[in-house]
């Protein structure tokens, strides 16, 4: 087994990150502007940007429907009222950028801190993001580049450790959050890790079902990718507690749309997961660390003998569409 | 997005030797899953 991804993966990430970085720099007037109107300019687009995207729940279809078309028109350029005042990124030349960047930094936050805790709440974001993604590409790489930054196993991608790079920033390139009181604890990463992923998983099988273009099948980030996430992890050896924690993760949220789209290939992935990888997961572990182990496990064995693997729960309905 | 590229399934045709040879095979053989998704005309193995 490999160390370190394929090197399609790692050309593609990069290229996302060299593509969010270039982002940034084009609005770094914007952010260091000591111009009081400017300054206010920028919190009330900030806000514009980020405010929907965490008013999104499963109150109803309608409710989140209006707060896509509010990101919609934000992204478009025309006026948008928020906090009572009207806002536009045509009020500033890289408004746009700013927004786009702000607002694809939120989505992931969402799901590393909302769907960390509310492992629900993945599907009304990730049906949001989706949509705004198919109709401004930009910012679902955005969306991209975040999430593989703040969770390099998204990518799925293992940082190696470099010479010259201390312990703590070597945390910190593996997803820890670090701060004055040291390295957070295992177990609130892994709850970050896996709201992200989560969040990812269902963003590859949702799409927005108000914007479907004629004639195309697959929305802006499909199953394909949640194909190539899978492979790509299984073709690496497995870390400790990371590599468990995700493949549940991610099987619980989109086991059920691979399992309908690559059936007898999917079927042949899981059994390769149970019989060859699994053991490999459990040799690298602690056995103070079982706990996502026996989780995997478990779900493997009932998705095998039962050769059927459940929608996950929190799965958006047509009765919440039409409320 | 015409081609098998950024495609639900990789198209037949474009599979290398070695992904037609996993995806033929009854089972994958471990560190060589090809990363592009199974051509759709064999998903029953």
């Amino acid at each position: 087994l490999q160390t370190i991804a394929d090197d399609s993966t790692l050309k593609w990430y990069k290229e996302l990150q060299g593509l969010a970085s270039h982002c940034a720099q084009s609005f770094e007037d914007l952010n260091n502007t000591k111009d009081m109107q400017t300054k206010k300019m920028r919190m009330e687009l900030q806000k514009a940007a980020t405010i929907p995207v965490s008013q999104i729940s499963s109150i109803s279809g309608s409710q989140l429907k209006e707060i896509f078309d509010k990101i919609d028109k934000l992204l478009l350029g025309r006026q948008v009222l928020s906090g009572g005042k009207s806002v536009s990124t045509s009020q500033h030349p890289h408004g746009l950028e700013f927004v786009s960047y702000k607002l694809a930094e939120k989505f992931v936050k969402q799901g590393e801190e909302e769907v960390a805790s509310h492992h629900e709440a993945a599907f009304p974001i990730a049906v949001v993001a989706s949509g705004v993604w198919e109709l401004h590409p930009k910012v679902g790489d955005l969306i991209l580049a975040h999430l593989h930054k703040k969770c390099p196993y998204s990518v799925p991608y293992y940082p190696p450790m470099k010479d010259g790079t201390s312990i703590e920033e070597y945390q910190q390139i593996l997803g820890y959050r670090v701060d004055e009181s040291g390295v957070e604890g295992q177990d609130s990463f892994l709850k970050r890790m896996s709201g992200m992923i989560r969040l990812y998983a269902a963003i590859i099988h949702l799409r927005w079902p108000y914007t479907n273009k004629q004639g195309l099948q697959i929305g802006p980030h499909g199953l394909n990718h949640g194909w190539r996430w899978l492979a790509q992890m299984l073709n690496m050896e497995p870390l400790a507690d990371v590599t468990a924690t995700l493949l549940f993760d991610f099987l619980e949220v989109c086991g059920n749309a691979l399992m309908k789209q690559y059936q007898g290939q999917f079927w042949k992935l899981l059994l390769l997961i149970k019989e060859e990888y699994f053991p490999r997961i459990e040799a690298a572990t602690n056995s103070g660390q079982m706990g996502s182990v026996t989780r995997l496990e478990q779900f493997l064995e009932d998705a095998l003998r039962n050769k059927q693997i459940e929608p996950p729960k929190g799965q958006l309905n047509s009765a919440f569409w039409r409320s | 997005r015409k081609g098998g590229r950024d495609g639900l399934y990789t198209p037949l045709s474009d599979l290398t030797p070695d992904e037609l040879r996993e995806f033929t095979a009854k089972r994958f053989t471990l560190g060589q899953i090809p990363l592009r998704p199974p051509p759709a005309d064999l998903l029953s193995v």
